[in-house]
């Protein structure tokens, strides 16, 4: 059993974790569907676009967190991680932005890590939006089978921004992928208007109140797409790549950003 | 902000780790340059010979004190580099070389001796005029390196004692020389000072001032005669003149008298003829009467001496007074004339000092001149005999001037480090190279790793997400890395020592 120091001390949490720890090594079905607490909500789509199985080892290569790792301390910064951003959080349904400092880099470890943070307690969603198109196999370990992201809905061939979201194999994680057409290189998103992506946001953030919004986006200094998507962020997140960036390249970033939107940053290593 | 200690060896350790391949490579390539290195260095032995040289240019002694010495190097070094390295012993240096000379070019020659003088140091040993010379030569064969330096031992001392010889003939001659010189030179100071001496016999100074003395005393001494004389005269003078005055009374007296007397007479031949009422008579009477009573009313001064004023009729007071004046006046006079050729005296004698003192200074540098080359020539004279004794000492080279002080040996080690300094070395090269080129790389990188590098200008760090452990397998355990290192060294070290030891390396 592992202890779960960290997490308010709600019973409930108890047995889901616990659910989570017995179903470790097999092939379980979507605990989402099991878990009492989580109650099928509308965008908790049965049939097609539900994920399949809770594969842990596909997860631990990817190098997503889960309760119980045996890297607590990679568990316990991302929590800690969690709570200091709740603390900024005046409410629970914001976005954060997760952006790399410097022009290459990927944040999506980061991000994705980060939403799994905030759906460890447990009346907590997450949404990931990811707009790092670069790890794809990230959306098939998440057993996520993408038909069709944001940018198809900016291109207005899905209505619905309900079929965007796709749910994971992670509890109360869902995911809405950058869209099958989108390149970062592209800068699509700039084009097809900055308004639109404002409906969006605030539909999604209406949506629910307990969800939480994340988005990871490819570096500001590489596509002007993460500077209009910080545009309706409310708190931006720099990751930091341990020893390899620059006290130039750090300032460029938050230049770019604005220093009063960076919330801080998050040191990878 | 610099990151503290704890942090600093935290991301030390977190490089040493992840770039563990890359410095390990480092280190080993370092090890087995640094290796070969130590085994492939051309070693050189050093013989070496230390010879005291007592070859103080012979001069200096024999003028020490009154003149300088002619400025001889006390670097004997550069002497004896200079004896040596001279083109006249090519060939017995060249044969004990080992080479043959008979076979060789003049060229060839040269390029040998050259070289050789290049790996020969010819030194000074210790500071200041210190005696000792140090002749050492290199070469990779210490055989050859001992013969060469003991032959230029041996070539030195038999050149350094023959120009001992010529340099304290050639000492001797010198003073010879100087002896001469400053005889001439004696003899005519000697010849000006007696010349200058007949010609200007002033006699000395002290008689003259002596003399001066003599003669202002007597001047002044008849000078009080004189004025005692003056006030006699005048004493006697005034007593005179007081007669002359009695005198004249009486004179006045007597010629009153004598009125008196010629008017009785005339009185009594008037009365013969007629009556006394006469008027004639009376008249007479008359003036008689009044002559009587002039003679009564005159003060009556009466003096011993006589004299009137028209003829010389003298009183014996008188004629004392007179003849004590012409006395007085005749010495006054030859006072006067003895003080006159006093003065006289007195200036030609203060004439003569004055010359006197004007040769005098020009007697004195004569007579300096004259002494200080007399002492000079006597002190030659001294310095003349020790050259001559020395001189011949060194003809029969009863003076011991040069003296092996430490022989050469044929030498066992060679130069330089030791093989096993040499490998030690390259065992703390290897392991620090690798370590200090890390420390520089990561002190001038500028990346950021800690908190500790934070700028204040930037939001804040929220948190740090360390890294997921990677699988255990064998080839990223520490252990085992560690463990492989330590076989390559051990086996690239223990190679070369064994090498060494079995002579396969020399």
């Amino acid at each position: 059993m592992k202890e779960v120091e960290t997490e308010t001390d709600k019973k409930r949490k108890f047995v889901i974790i616990d659910a989570q720890t017995n179903a470790r090594g097999r092939e379980s079905s979507a605990l989402i569907e099991n878990s009492p607490k989580l109650g099928a909500s509308s965008y908790d789509r049965p049939s097609s676009q539900q994920a399949t199985s809770f594969d842990k080892t596909k997860l631990e290569q990817v190098g997503v967190i889960y309760p119980g790792m045996k890297d607590k301390e990679v568990l316990n910064a991302y929590r800690s991680l969690r709570l200091k951003l709740q603390s900024k959080m005046e409410q629970f349904n914001s976005v954060i932005l997760i952006s790399p400092v410097g022009k290459k880099g990927s944040s999506a470890i980061a991000a994705l890590n980060l939403a799994v943070a905030f759906t460890l307690e447990h009346e907590n969603h997450a949404l990931l939006i990811d707009f790092n198109s670069e790890r794809e196999d990230l959306l098939e370990s998440l057993g996520v089978d993408e038909n069709g992201g944001m940018y198809e809905f900016l291109a207005g061939s899905v209505t619905d921004f309900d079929n965007i979201v796709y749910p994971t194999t992670v509890p109360r994680l869902s995911i809405m992928p950058a869209g099958k057409s989108y390149s970062a290189e592209d800068e699509a998103l700039e084009y097809w208007g900055g308004d639109k992506i404002e409906t969006l946001m605030s539909d999604i953030k209406a949506q629910r109140q307990d969800r939480v919004i994340i988005i990871n986006t490819p570096s500001i200094l590489a596509s002007a797409d993460t500077k209009l998507l910080a545009e309706f962020s409310d708190y931006v997140v720099l990751a930091l790549p341990y020893g390899r960036m620059t006290p130039m390249q750090i300032n460029k970033t938050v230049n770019e950003f604005g220093k009063d939107q960076v919330a801080g940053f998050v040191m990878m290593n | 902000m610099r990151p503290n200690l704890e942090e600093q060896i935290q991301i030390y350790i977190r490089e040493l780790n992840n770039k563990r391949l890359l410095l390990a490579a480092i280190g080993i390539a370092v090890a087995v340059v640094t290796v070969w290195a130590a085994v492939s260095w051309p070693k050189a032995y050093t013989a070496s010979s230390t010879i005291y040289a007592d070859n103080r240019n012979i001069l200096q002694p024999l003028m020490a004190g009154d003149a300088v010495a002619p400025s001889s190097g006390d670097d004997q070094a550069r002497m004896a580099r200079e004896i040596l390295f001279n083109r006249a012993h090519t060939d017995p240096i060249l044969e004990a070389g080992g080479w043959d000379v008979t076979q060789l070019t003049q060229l060839e020659k040269d390029q040998l001796i050259r070289g050789i003088q290049a790996r020969t140091e010819i030194n000074n040993v210790g500071r200041g005029a210190a005696r000792l010379v140090m002749i050492s030569h290199s070469d990779a064969d210490p055989t050859i390196a001992f013969s060469i330096v003991q032959k230029y031992t041996s070539i030195f001392i038999e050149q350094a004692s023959i120009s001992g010889q010529e340099e304290s003939r050639t000492a001797f001659q010198f003073i010879e020389r100087q002896v001469a010189s400053y005889q001439q030179k004696l003899q005519d100071s000697e010849a000006r000072l007696s010349e200058f001496k007949s010609e200007n016999n002033f006699g000395t100074l002290a008689n003259a001032n002596n003399r001066i003395a003599g003669y202002t005393r007597d001047a002044e001494r008849l000078q009080l005669d004189l004025v005692q004389i003056n006030t006699q005269i005048e004493t006697v003078e005034s007593q005179l003149a007081g007669e002359v005055t009695v005198l004249r009374d009486m004179g006045e007296i007597n010629s009153i008298r004598a009125r008196i007397n010629s008017l009785q007479i005339t009185l009594d031949a008037l009365r013969s003829r007629f009556h006394d009422s006469y008027p004639d008579v009376v008249q007479v009477k008359n003036q008689i009467a009044d002559l009587e009573a002039m003679l009564e009313s005159g003060a009556p001064r009466e003096y011993a001496m006589i004299e009137s004023f028209e003829n010389e009729t003298v009183t014996p007071l008188h004629q004392e007074l007179r003849s004590r004046l012409a006395m007085l006046q005749s010495e006054r006079q030859s006072k006067m004339s003895e003080r006159d050729s006093l003065y006289l005296l007195l200036e030609a004698e203060q004439e003569r000092a004055r010359r006197i003192n004007e040769t005098e200074a020009e007697l004195a540098e004569l007579t300096r001149d004259y002494n200080v080359t007399q002492s000079f020539y006597n002190s030659l004279l001294g310095r003349l005999e020790n050259a001559r004794v020395s001189m011949h000492l060194n003809e029969e080279e009863q003076g011991i001037v040069f003296k092996i002080q430490e022989a050469a040996v044929v030498p066992t080690q060679p130069d330089g480090f030791s093989f096993s300094q040499l490998l030690m070395g390259s065992v703390l090269l290897a392991f620090a190279a690798p370590i200090g080129l890390l420390v520089i790389v990561m002190e001038v990188d500028p990346r950021i790793r800690a908190e500790s590098g934070w700028s204040e200008d930037w939001p804040p760090l929220l948190g740090t997400v360390p890294p997921l452990s990677k699988q255990k397998s064998l080839l990223h355990s520490k252990v085992v890395f560690l463990a492989l290192l330590a076989v390559i060294a051990l086996a690239l070290y223990g190679s070369v020592v064994f090498m060494k030891l079995t002579g396969v390396i020399e």
